[in-house]
């Protein structure tokens, strides 16, 4: 009977510290961490490329996406302006990640200095962005895009809002 | 033997459902939005609740409560202001204190909310009259807050505001 229970003893020990070594904090959130960015990044090859079937698939159907002029555009008003002939980039450059992470939401921030036509328009001004990227039936997927343009005098906040 | 082995096949059979109750289960609603759980309050109710901490935000704004601000705002709180500048926490309730933030009258319309389960972002317009360093703000902005339920509490972890319309 005690080699019974040594037996059932060692066997509970040994699952429970497997279940404790998957479930670390830090390790959980490096992992996040880097299945948010490798999804940034193949959302930025494919913006770079007019690749709409990739950000089709990355953008959630409820994206909210803000531009730098502060107009709300859906998913779909998006895609459009993506389109090649709408959206050229001369070149591509985001940098400064920081990501916060609240289980299956995270919130990316960063800056952009691609430089840019925008229906014609050059825009080489630095953006300062956030994303908001939901864990949703296994696949991270961007829900909320806002930009601003960064003061070019870079001097910290002088407005409130 | 057999009961050795029988006892030990019941051990791993037991231990084995504990973990897929307390990680896969959780993990799966996590990941689904929460609408549809039992237990859940509804979308209108999760907005109502939202819109609540919203208004005592802004009375707080207008009063430099920073007590009430404190309580809402994460700790690890952060915005990015019109001029794509980052600050913390720590910034925003520093400015209260130091009476360098001044929020006159606050008005907001054009609210749109999209939740999923304990995250929601809510955008919106505002006109609020305010003043930072005595230069005033009265320009539309529209904005993204995104609130998170953390110990059971909406906290408010991100907002953003951009002047609408700025040339491009």
């Amino acid at each position: 009977m005690r080699r019974i229970l040594l037996l059932s003893l060692l066997t509970v020990a040994l699952v429970g510290g497997a279940r404790a070594q998957g479930t670390g904090k830090s390790q959980s959130d490096a992992k996040t961490e880097e299945e948010v960015l490798k999804v940034e990044h193949e959302k930025d090859q494919a913006m770079q490329k007019g690749d709409l079937a990739t950000l089709t698939r990355i953008y959630a159907d409820n994206l909210i996406f803000v531009n730098p002029r502060g107009e709300v555009l859906s998913k779909a008003q998006r895609l459009a302006d993506v389109k090649p002939g709408s959206l050229d980039y001369l070149n591509f450059k985001r940098e400064d990640y920081t990501l916060h992470i609240y289980g299956n939401t995270v919130v990316l921030t960063g800056v952009s200095k691609s430089v840019l036509h925008n229906h014609g328009k050059l825009i080489r001004t630095p953006r300062q962005f956030m994303q908001v990227y939901v864990k949703e039936g296994g696949q991270w997927r961007m829900v909320s895009h806002h930009a601003n343009f960064v003061s070019e005098d870079g001097l910290p906040v002088q407005e409130e809002k | 033997m057999r009961r050795i082995l029988l006892l030990f096949l019941l051990t791993i059979a037991l231990v084995g459902a504990a973990p897929a109750q307390g990680t896969g289960k959780t993990q799966s609603e996590a990941e689904a939005p929460a609408q549809g759980a039992a237990k859940s309050p509804s979308d209108a109710e999760i907005e109502k609740e939202i819109l609540t901490i919203e208004g005592e935000r802004d009375q707080a704004r207008e009063k430099g409560d920073n007590a009430t601000l404190n309580r809402i705002l994460a700790d690890d709180y952060f915005y990015i202001g019109v001029r794509g500048n980052v600050r913390t926490k720590a910034n925003r309730l520093d400015d209260y204190e130091a009476g360098v933030i001044k929020v006159f009258s606050v008005k907001k319309d054009n609210f749109m909310f999209k939740i999923y389960g304990d995250t929601v972002l809510m955008t919106g317009r505002e006109t609020s009259i305010t003043q930072y360093k005595g230069k005033p703000n009265d320009k539309p902005r529209q904005f993204t807050n995104v609130y998170i339920k953390l110990d059971g509490r909406w906290r408010l972890v991100f907002h953003q505001a951009t002047t609408i319309g700025e040339p491009w």
